[in-house]
């Protein structure tokens, strides 16, 4: 009767069922102190992850980082420098999310800013930071509770539910906050 | 005995006793400012800032733009710094402040005198270091010369702010402009000191 009732219809058996559309686990592969360079179709590097330990995933396009720092380069040869507590980095989506009392730095833009969260976007080149910005570029020092712009950071939108201050004119360095 | 003076022109400029060095319409900016104005570190807050290369454009919330000395505070619907990136000093940085809607700017006279300014536009020019205000302005400025503040109603003001410490200088424009002070009474002859 099982038998039969298991027959009727056109269900397959139950082992040659697609797997579940689920997170693919990680590897279990766990390097410590690694350089990694994400390189894109052609060739181009996306981004350079320099990190305590790394865990790769099951085709090794996504990785979790904890503690590290990583280079990130734009289409127009701009780099942005994050450093992080921990770090998911997807090469399929050419995604980076960081978090953990994120620092970003552009040297070439002379800018700067700190917040609880980091997303960088390389295919709509885009970059958000979200939570206790603070920061500075050539032309004065900012706090808001969000921050978006590109890779270039030409362009700036600071946001806040209450108010975003800033000081235009004195531009604040990460080593003077330190004191 | 204290004189009140209600004065009604129809046209440009009037003068207010010695407190308002009001001259005619021909009236000039200082050539040299005997003390800087340029307003140096601007302290802005908004809702929203989109900052570029060349300007912070401020939005939302009633932005404001202070001074870090406290000498201008400027409130309104939408502001605008613009920088000038080639600014030999950090005192020229900022070129140009425009308010729009809504304005509301406080300022202190070289003197230390508060003056205080509603107008539906504001644009600070740090090249010449003057105030422009232009829609329904009114400038009210304190003094110790007068009974009560002085008030100003025209559809254009200019404010030199670069002007020498003895004298404050507008220019008032359009029809009609008013002005109104209360000179205080000056003190009688062998009158004992009085306040």
């Amino acid at each position: 009767m099982l038998a039969s009732a298991a027959g009727c219809g056109k269900r397959r058996p139950p082992e040659e069922q697609p797997p579940p559309a689920r997170e693919r686990p990680a590897l279990g592969v766990t390097i410590q102190r690694s350089e990694t360079v994400q390189e894109d179709e052609r060739g181009r590097p996306l981004w350079r992850i320099l990190a305590e330990r790394t865990d790769l995933d099951q085709s090794a396009a996504r990785a979790t980082v904890r503690s590290g720092e990583v280079e990130v380069f734009g289409e127009r040869g701009r780099r942005l420098m994050l450093s992080f507590g921990g770090l998911t980095a997807n090469a399929e989506t050419r995604r980076l999310h960081a978090w953990g009392g994120v620092t970003a730095k552009s040297d070439e833009a002379g800018a700067w800013f700190r917040a609880d969260s980091v997303t960088v976007d390389l295919k709509t080149d885009r970059v958000v930071a979200a939570g206790n910005v603070r920061g500075s570029n050539a032309a004065g020092s900012f706090q808001a509770d969000r921050l978006e712009t590109d890779m270039n950071l030409d362009r700036i939108r600071l946001t806040a539910k209450e108010r975003v201050t800033a000081v235009i004119g004195l531009p604040e360095r990460p080593q003077e906050s330190k004191r | 005995m204290n004189t009140a003076k209600d004065v009604r022109l129809g046209g440009s400029i009037l003068a207010l006793g010695a407190m308002l060095a009001l001259a005619a319409g021909t009236v000039a900016a200082p050539e040299s400012g005997k003390s800087s104005r340029t307003v140096g570190a601007v302290r802005v807050t908004a809702r929203t800032m989109d900052i570029s290369d060349r300007q912070w454009v401020l939005s939302g919330g009633r932005p404001t733009a202070q001074t870090s000395d406290g000498a201008f505070f400027v409130e309104a619907d939408r502001i605008v710094v613009h920088l000038n990136r080639q600014a030999g000093s950090r005192a020229d940085f900022v070129s140009r402040i425009d308010a729009a809607g809504n304005v509301n700017v406080r300022s202190l006279t070289p003197d230390g005198q508060p003056v205080r300014v509603t107008s539906r536009s504001a644009v600070y020019s740090g090249k010449d270091s003057t105030l422009v205000f232009e829609g329904d302005v009114v400038v009210t400025l304190a003094s110790p010369d007068l009974e009560e503040p002085g008030v100003m109603r025209a559809a254009r003001v200019t404010y030199y702010m670069k002007a020498g410490p003895d004298e404050t200088r507008f220019r008032v424009e359009g029809q009609p402009a008013e002005v109104r002070a209360t000179p205080k009474a000056r003190a009688q002859e062998g009158a004992g000191p009085g306040k």
